[in-house]
């Protein structure tokens, strides 16, 4: 069992030299993607979402709410905005 | 007097309306109805400007204005935002000429799965940036609980994006098999 082990380990440290650093890599990243949400993936999202956010706020405003505002802009102080809708009809 | 003092509010509106529409877009998942939610609350806090103190945070009030009717209007309308929920990313993925919107779509389908405390607490802090004080008024809620909803919802939204990853990075694990020559063949 032990010289199994033995050989087993060894044989993976020739295949790992032999192949060079894409298996590193690989099996890095498949470590690090298994068990746990790290901080890195955490972050990466909150960067994500902020970006997303931004090129909604990016967007030019429509012009239905310039109307909206300069029509109650029309309808005079603040404050009595339901008060004039009910004297309009 | 008066004139110029909400001539001064109203650049002040327009400017918020990009948060407005953007924070409503993110919460409801439907832009069409994020519109409307937002004229509804422009004309409220239109009527209340009054009440609004002078000096404090104005997108702050908007939005809190904004979210207390979304949540009316949402609890009066549950049965039909259940029965449409898994449209809403799809529909905003179809939306014409608005890039954003596309953008977003992928990000609101993920935030879907959050439930609504943790995506209202997410949104506020990490994509509008309020701090966690200012996102506690907002929701009317302890500052305290603001911070784990804020949290559990990154780490939700980290496990679901991972997964999509995980597929994403698919064929990537293949090329990389595939350039990884044999053990015998070296």
């Amino acid at each position: 069992m032990n010289e199994d082990k033995k050989s087993d380990g060894s044989a993976r440290g020739r295949h790992a030299s032999e192949v060079g650093e894409p298996k590193m890599e690989s099996e890095l990243h498949d470590r690090a993607a298994r068990p746990r949400i790290d901080d890195q993936v955490v972050d990466a999202i909150g960067r994500q979402l902020k970006a997303s956010y931004d090129k909604l706020l990016a967007e030019p405003v429509p012009d239905r709410f310039l109307e909206l505002l300069n029509q109650l802009g029309e309808k005079g102080a603040t404050g009595t905005g339901d008060r004039s809708d009910q004297e309009k009809k | 007097m008066a004139g110029t003092t909400s001539e001064t509010l109203k650049a002040d509106l327009i400017r918020a309306i990009p948060n407005m529409r953007a924070f409503a877009i993110s919460l409801c998942g439907n832009p069409d109805r994020a519109d409307d939610l937002v004229q509804e609350a422009l004309t409220k806090a239109w009527s209340k400007l009054d009440t609004f103190q002078e000096g404090t945070n104005l997108k702050a009030w908007l939005l809190t204005i904004l979210r207390n009717f979304y949540y009316s209007e949402f609890r009066k309308r549950r049965r039909e935002v259940a029965d449409s929920e898994g449209e809403h990313a799809a529909r905003l993925a179809c939306h014409p000429a608005q890039h954003g919107h596309l953008d977003m779509a992928e990000m609101v389908k993920a935030l879907e799965e959050l439930s609504a405390d943790q995506k209202e607490a997410l949104l506020l802090v990490s994509a509008e940036g309020f701090s966690y004080e200012e996102a506690a008024e907002i929701c009317d809620c302890a500052v305290g609980t603001i911070k784990s909803r804020v949290n559990r919802a990154r780490k939700k939204l980290a496990e679901i994006m991972q997964v999509e990853d995980a597929h994403e990075f698919g064929p990537d694990h293949v090329s990389e098999a595939v350039l990884v020559p044999p053990a015998g063949m070296a």
